[in-house]
């Protein structure tokens, strides 16, 4: 099992995980996805975590109304595409119209 | 449109896909695709919110107590009284019969906290890094570290 470094789990202001009764809150699995994701691409590339934090805080900043993890999936799409690893163009082709059936 | 325009031979109807959701899986499959690592991975990360930092394991407990009778049945409830090495041998953790144990009942009035056994072989550890090594289960007692 993959322990989750502090600084993500302890960001504070608006890049805080959303938190009740001191738990993170996910109301999707796929919000909880995003977040390994990040976490595994910052760690792979050996990057520090402003690489990420920083473009999350960019995003809330640019939609404040956005749910947050809609946010972090928004910061997540700028850090590859900035990390040359995919363009719109290849994540467009990549997306799924449909949850696939298990 | 009709289920069957959209019907591509699966034996369930596939469920609708948030925008967000889709453009995640699409973010999962090219990083994959490069190598940045595997799905395994990804799973150990998740696993690790699930168990030792969000709510979700304890969701699935009250939501398997919901739906499985014989999870909260006065058998089952009396046999982790009445033989509590059998009942964590089946659950998957073994007890060697050299370890005593102590079964302990919350009540409306008292909690109990269970304060695991330090793990062998941690001594040169930081209060950091033991950090990582705690769980869930082995705060409630029902796991060894």
């Amino acid at each position: 099992v993959t322990a989750i470094p502090d600084e993500v789990t302890m960001m504070d202001g608006y890049a805080a995980l959303p938190r009740d009764n001191g738990e993170l809150v996910f109301a999707a699995l796929w919000e909880g996805r995003a977040v390994a994701l990040a976490v595994a691409l910052v760690e792979a590339r050996g990057l520090p975590w402003d690489a990420f934090r920083l473009r999350l805080i960019d995003a809330i900043a640019e939609q404040p109304d956005r749910p947050y993890y809609e946010s972090w999936a928004a910061a997540l799409e700028s850090l590859v595409v900035g990390l040359d690893l995919a363009t719109e163009a290849t994540l467009d082709a990549a997306t799924p119209a449909e949850r696939p059936v298990l | 449109v009709s289920h069957d325009e959209h019907d591509h031979g699966h034996d369930h109807h596939p469920e609708p896909l948030a925008p967000v959701e889709a453009r995640v899986a699409a973010i999962e499959s090219v990083l994959i695709e490069h190598g940045m690592f595997d799905t395994e991975l990804l799973d150990g990360i998740v696993e690790n919110f699930e168990h030792n930092l969000g709510p979700l394991n304890g969701a699935k407990v009250v939501a398997r107590a919901w739906t499985d009778p014989g999870y909260k049945a006065p058998a089952y409830r009396s046999r982790a009284v009445r033989e509590p090495r059998a009942l964590l041998a089946e659950m998957g953790t073994p007890i060697p019969e050299d370890v005593e144990i102590r079964v302990w009942d919350s009540s409306a009035e008292v909690r109990y906290l269970v304060l695991p056994e330090r793990p062998d072989g941690t001594d040169g550890l930081s209060e950091d890094e033991l950090v990582t090594r705690v769980t869930r289960d082995s705060m409630i007692g029902v796991a060894r570290l």
